[in-house]
C-alpha cells in the first residue's frame, strides 16, 4: 500500500511538472497587436519592393492620392509621400492629432482609396500607412504559398 | 423552337450585359453559397461626423436621410461568429432605396484589429442613377483572429419629390460558420 501510494505522488508529481513546462493555450494563441501588425507590413513592402511597377499606372496614382489626401484631409492629415508598383500602393500619411483617425475614414471613400486596403496607425499615433488596391486586384497574400 | 447555338449566343449576351452592368454598378455583386445573417437597416446608428443630422427610421425598419442637401453618415453592426478565421467575410451587401436619384450612396467594410491598430477595408458604391431598390456588393478577403467588423454607409441626400433615402437592410456571409 506504500509503494502504491509513492507510485501515485510520484505520478501525480510527474503530471505538475510537465504541465508547467506547457504553455497554455491562451498564450499559445496570443501575439502582441503591434508585433502582428509589423509582420503584416513586413509582407506587404517585400510584396511592394518585387512587383513590377507599371510607370503610367503609378505615376498617375501617386500623384492623384496626394491630391486626395490634400483635398479631403484639410489641415487634419499630411501626405508624406506614396509608392505605387502595379496591383497596389503604400502611402505614408501624418495625423496632425495623434489618433485622430476620422480623416482616414473620409479617405478610403475617395479616389484612389476607394477600393480596398489595410490600414495601420504606427505606435506613435502619428504616422499611418495606408496600403490601397488598384480597382480589380487584392493585397497580396500573407501566406506562403497564396 | 430555339437551336443551341442561339440559346448559348443569348446566354452569352445576358452574361455580358449583366457583367457590364455589374461593372456600372461599381462593384461585383454579391453571389452567396453559404449561410448570411440578414437585419434591418434600423440596426445601424447615425455618426458623430454625419453631415447630415435629419434621419429617422421608416416603417420598412430602414435607416433614412431625410435631408435634401446632405449624406447621412451611418455605422452598422457585422456581427462575427467564426472569430478565428483570417480570410475576412464571404460579402456583405446593403440594400439602399430611394425614389429620385440625387447621388451614389458609398459604404466601407472594415475588419479591425480588436485591441490593436490595423484594419482591413473595403469600399464600394452604387451605380449611377440608380432608383428604387439598389444594392452594392463589399468583398473583404482579410481579417484578425478575433477582430471585429464594422460598416460605414454614406446615405446620399433625398432628390425630387423622395420622401426618403434609405438603407433598409443589409446581410453578410462568413466562411464556416458555426451558427
Amino acid at each position: 500500500m506504500i509503494a502504491n501510494y509513492r507510485s501515485l505522488l510520484l505520478s501525480l508529481a510527474l503530471i505538475a511538472v510537465v504541465g508547467s513546462m506547457m504553455p497554455s493555450l491562451a498564450t499559445a494563441q496570443s501575439i502582441d497587436p503591434e508585433v502582428e501588425n509589423r509582420q503584416i507590413a513586413d509582407i506587404f513592402d517585400r510584396a511592394l519592393d518585387a512587383e513590377a511597377r507599371d510607370s503610367a499606372w503609378a505615376d498617375s496614382t501617386e500623384a492623384m492620392s496626394r491630391k486626395a489626401v490634400i483635398g479631403t484631409a484639410g489641415q487634419a492629415m499630411v501626405w508624406v509621400d506614396t509608392l505605387c508598383a502595379t496591383t497596389f500602393c503604400r502611402s505614408t500619411l501624418e495625423l496632425e492629432t495623434p489618433g485622430d483617425e476620422s480623416a482616414i475614414d473620409d479617405l478610403v471613400f475617395v479616389a484612389p482609396f476607394d477600393h480596398g486596403g489595410w490600414i495601420r496607425i504606427h505606435p506613435d499615433g502619428r504616422t499611418v500607412s495606408l496600403y490601397f488596391t488598384r480597382d480589380g486586384f487584392g493585397l497580396p497574400s500573407l501566406t506562403p504559398n497564396g | 423552337m430555339l437551336d443551341r447555338s442561339t440559346l448559348l449566343t443569348g446566354l452569352f449576351v445576358v452574361a455580358a450585359l449583366f457583367g457590364a452592368a455589374s461593372d456600372a454598378a461599381g462593384c461585383t455583386p454579391c453571389f452567396w453559397q453559404g449561410d448570411r445573417k440578414i437585419i434591418p437597416g434600423s440596426e445601424c446608428d447615425i455618426r458623430l461626423d454625419s453631415e447630415s443630422t435629419s434621419w429617422g427610421i421608416d416603417w420598412r425598419g430602414g435607416i433614412c436621410n431625410l435631408s435634401f442637401s446632405e449624406p447621412l453618415k451611418v455605422s452598422c453592426p457585422v456581427g462575427r461568429d467564426n472569430t478565428q478565421n483570417q480570410n475576412g467575410l464571404e460579402c456583405a451587401e446593403p440594400y439602399f432605396y430611394w425614389e429620385s436619384y440625387a447621388d451614389t450612396a458609398h459604404c466601407v467594410l472594415y475588419a479591425r484589429q480588436a485591441s490593436g491598430s490595423g484594419s482591413y477595408y473595403s469600399t464600394s458604391h452604387t451605380g449611377p442613377a440608380a432608383t428604387g431598390s439598389t444594392s452594392i456588393g463589399l468583398h473583404i478577403n482579410n481579417s484578425y483572429t478575433r477582430g471585429y467588423y464594422h460598416m460605414t454607409c454614406l446615405i446620399p441626400q433625398k432628390a425630387g419629390n423622395s420622401d426618403y433615402s434609405c438603407l433598409r437592410s443589409f446581410q453578410w456571409g462568413e466562411p464556416n460558420p458555426t451558427d
